[in-house]
């Protein structure tokens, strides 16, 4: 609903607020390198539900962009000397042009095959990135120059952070004003009846293309923050397990939400921190969590919560037929 | 001038089973021709053949004076034909305004790089397509249910979001498939005039239909199938009085 | 000669392995259409299990059955407690629920058994089989019977039982086999507990060879879902025969090319397979209807 428009522009700001509050209440390096973390993996979940809750595609190897961004911003700018907003341009056009190449040659395919393809070329990505070692420092990784801008160097986790944060608000805006073009509603058209869509003229080939294209983009931008805020980057970020994880973030946030992206991010991100006590037992209770969450909500959070805000709105206005956002949809993937 | 929907011919087999055997019709702007058989006559079969879900593997189909035998769905559908689904294929986690508005994909000019920068003129045409889709809507009987999850409608409500949605692009060929089946009497008499109004409006419509009271009173011409083959053409009139057709079909009906 | 003859072997050996991980995934995937992502913490159980049952001192054989079946209960109850109670849940969400049981296993394995590396010895010695020059360890013997066992054994759970029938008719139309009184559920729980079983059995007579630890799940895993793929995803022996071609192109692909890119074969012969076979060696293609 694009009347919804101004008022998720609104979250928008709310959300830009929350995250330049976030170092002034909470001062310290742990918190902030957490915070970062858990909004570059917002970004990457954005970008990614895009192409799973609304074009109902799924993916199993989006941590390989994310790996193709961080180390094309790593290598570009540590042996090429390359200033590090062109490095990520570069990373974004290398992710693109893969993913445009593996969505002309499998995406006419109906059914699991693109999980199938991105789950291969995923492993081969990071498979290549441990045995380089001359390149990519192999297994142990390789260490990345300072982000600057025009010269101005940028220090310490403050930098990171203010970084991740605002990729997160743009990818937020953006997603949001995407969703609710006429691109978008032909997305979510796909993802509901390819039959149906085809027949309005919708070219759906192309359309697939095109997110994927743009979620592989969203990732290769986190994947470069990354490089830079940590200042290190290893072949463990491009794994399959975290492609896995990217999957598992979306789904329990709520897929075809754009809010439900950052909570399922922040959520799983935050989670074996919280549960860091628990030492032996972390894995153990971090899989319960995810079962529990998937059994009791299995639209997600964002969109479970939604719905019983919903039905509890419409109790006291029994006339009244509240109008479902963006955020409220939920798919099968 | 060459027809609107010029169908030439076109034969279909699934396995060895004719499922269509040289059947030809045209039709024009503005007027109501319907298909009607018996179940397996191969009704829906054309249906698939003409809007592209299948090729046709003899024949031709030619649309708007251009040969679209082996185009794709969305291909046709830039020429101006627009169909319904005999089992509902609305968008059914989008609301009932936003299938309207999806309708009018074509009719719309958003791409990618603008909708990702989220140009002014991105919401500018959003706005103008709600508009329209809202009018559609108050056409179809759907006033207010715009922002109703469109999979959680009445049945009936559903057909006729469809072909609200169908109409959001202006076709010029409309296909409706059963449009009148899981109706009542009174909605049936409600879609008859909504299918005359859209031939007045200079649609050519094509109708698959079971209820042949329907089909009677607002055809102009009828191509009655039977086993894949055309059996007999021409007005209600001259269908009704074929002696084949009686025969093989309406003989149980006419009584 | 001799070289042909090493790769050839040791192909085997690890495409049996592959065959053996490969199993589960085509088993789940053709009752539930979902991807078991637990399927490698279930060949990761199996050779745990067998350690802990060996130093409680139970003899082989008993380690060996206990850990097959201590893999088939807790495939049930992840059938019955997690999948089961998702109720109308999507098949991604099922994926999920998997993804939790995985960890979870790989966590439970970690509190029990520890970080560490585990193994126990091969079961007929460890002296090396010479054949025409090449070597094999004997363990690898057991492993190729292990397969053999196991196609054989679906085979005949397949064609002679009335449960691998019903498993059958649950596969092609579930509805359908509801109608007909087919108990669904139990079923999906057979298929579970097979699955986790044949998983076990692989992990069993693997971890002479491969040793085992509570992460080792993840990367066979990933191979016998490559496996399952290459074999049509739906067909247990299309899954065996996957394994057995995985894991000879990556003996051959290392012995004649570079053992650089070894881990990377299987992966490509994917890319190769969606390209230009997509529906696998044995799948179907599925025709759509409008």
């Amino acid at each position: 609903m694009t009347s919804d428009t101004p008022r998720q522009l609104i979250a928008c700001a709310v959300l830009a607020t929350a995250l330049a509050l976030l170092p002034i209440v909470a001062p310290n390096p742990y918190y902030l390198d957490l915070a970062t973390k858990a909004c570059l993996a917002a970004v990457v979940c954005i970008g990614l539900n895009l192409l799973s809750g609304y074009a109902g595609q799924l993916s199993l190897g989006h941590a390989a962009f994310f790996g193709v961004g961080a180390y094309a911003s790593a290598i570009l700018c540590a042996k090429v000397g390359i200033t590090p907003v062109v490095a990520m341009l570069a990373g974004c056009l290398i992710s693109a042009g893969i993913a445009y190449v593996m969505a002309r040659t499998v995406l006419r395919l109906k059914g699991h095959y693109l999980a199938m393809a991105t789950l291969a070329f995923g492993v081969i990505i990071s498979i290549v990135l441990n045995r380089e070692v001359a390149l990519t420092g192999g297994p142990d990784g390789m260490s990345v120059p300072r982000f600057n801008l025009f010269g101005y160097r940028t220090t310490g986790v403050w930098a990171g952070y203010g970084l991740a944060a605002v990729a997160l608000v743009l990818a937020v805006r953006t997603a949001i004003v995407f969703v609710n073009s006429r691109v978008g509603r032909a997305l979510r058209a796909i993802g509901d009846s390819e039959v149906a869509a085809e027949g309005l003229g919708i070219d759906i080939a192309r359309y697939k293309t095109g997110v994927f294209v743009i979620s592989a983009v969203f990732a290769s931008v986190a994947g470069s923050i990354f490089a830079h805020a940590d200042r290190f980057v290893s072949p463990a970020e491009a794994g399959f397990m975290r492609s896995v994880e990217f999957v598992a973030m979306i789904v329990i946030g709520g897929l075809g939400s754009v809010a439900g992206s950052i909570v399922g991010a922040t959520l799983l991100t935050l989670l074996p921190q919280l549960l860091a006590g628990f030492d032996h037992y972390r894995h153990f209770l971090t899989g319960l969590i995810l079962i529990l969450i998937m059994i009791f909500m299995p639209a997600g959070i964002v969109p479970t919560l939604l719905a019983s805000g919903r039905a509890l709105h419409d109790r006291y206005r029994p006339f009244g037929r509240s109008a479902r956002s963006v955020t409220g949809r939920t798919s099968e993937g | 001038m060459a027809p609107l929907l010029d169908i030439h011919a076109v034969g279909v087999s699934f396995g060895g089973v004719r499922a269509l055997d040289g059947v030809s019709f045209s039709t024009e702007a503005g007027r109501i021709f319907s298909i009607i058989g018996p179940n397996g006559a191969g009704k829906t079969t054309l249906f698939n053949v003409i809007s592209g879900a299948y090729p046709a593997q003899q024949g031709k189909v030619v649309i708007a004076g251009r040969d679209m035998t082996t185009a794709p769905p969305s291909a046709r559908a830039a020429l101006g034909l627009q169909r319904t689904f005999q089992n509902l294929q609305i968008f059914g986690t989008m609301t009932a305004l936003e299938n309207v508005m999806v309708g009018g994909h074509l009719r719309q000019r958003t791409g990618f790089p603008s909708a990702l920068l989220g140009l002014p003129s991105v919401a500018a045409e959003s706005r103008a397509m709600r508009r329209r889709a809202t009018e559609l809507l108050d056409l179809f009987d759907l006033a207010g249910l715009g922002g109703a999850v469109a999979g959680e409608l009445a049945y009936g409500q559903q057909k006729r979001l469809e072909i609200a949605r169908a109409l959001a692009c202006e076709p010029r060929i409309l296909l409706l498939d059963e449009p009148a089946a899981g109706l009542n009497p009174s909605e049936t008499e409600d879609l008859a005039n909504v299918i005359r109004r859209l031939a007045g409006m200079g649609i050519a419509v094509v109708l698959v239909e079971h209820d042949m009271r329907l089909v009677m009173a607002i055809s102009d011409e009828l191509l009655v199938l039977n086993f894949g083959r055309e059996l007999a053409r021409g007005t209600p009139a001259e269908v009704s009085s074929n002696p084949a057709v009686i025969e093989a079909y309406l003989g149980v009906e006419v009584d | 000669m001799v070289d042909f003859l090493q790769f050839l072997l040791s192909g085997i050996t690890r495409g049996s392995i592959y065959g053996l991980v490969g199993v589960g995934f085509a088993l789940i995937f053709r009752s539930s259409h979902a991807i078991n992502f637990a399927q490698g913490e279930f060949v990761m159980i199996g050779g745990m299990a067998t350690v802990f049952f060996l130093t409680l001192g139970l003899p082989l054989v008993l380690a060996a059955a206990g850990a097959v079946v201590a893999a088939a209960l807790i495939g049930a109850l992840l059938q019955r407690l997690a999948i089961a109670q998702a109720k109308n849940a999507s098949v991604l969400t099922i994926i999920i629920i998997t993804i939790g049981a995985g960890m979870m296993l790989r966590g439970a394995a970690e509190i029990v058994m520890g970080r560490n590396f585990h193994s126990y010895p091969a079961f007929s010695g460890e002296l090396p089989v010479d054949l025409l020059g090449a070597k094999m360890q004997s363990q690898s013997l057991w492993v190729v019977a292990a397969l053999v066992l196991v196609t054989i054994g679906i085979h005949f759970f397949f064609a002679r039982t009335r449960l691998g029938k019903a498993v059958e008719a649950t596969f092609s139309n579930r509805f359908a086999a509801t109608v007909i009184g087919i108990n669904v559920p139990r079923i999906l729980i057979v298929c579970f507990m097979l699955s986790a079983a044949i998983g076990a059995l692989g992990g069993v007579v693997m971890t002479p060879i491969t040793l085992t630890h509570f992460e080792l799940g993840v990367p066979l895993a990933l191979k016998g879902f490559c496996a399952a793929i290459v074999g049509g995803l739906t067909s247990p022996f299309g899954a065996i025969i996957g394994g057995l071609i995985l894991g000879l192109s990556e003996a051959f692909a290392g012995g004649y090319i570079s053992p650089t890119y070894q881990e990377a074969v299987a992966f490509v012969i994917i890319i190769a397979m969606l390209i230009f076979r997509p529906q696998g060696l044995f799948g179907r293609r599925a025709v759509e209807r409008v």
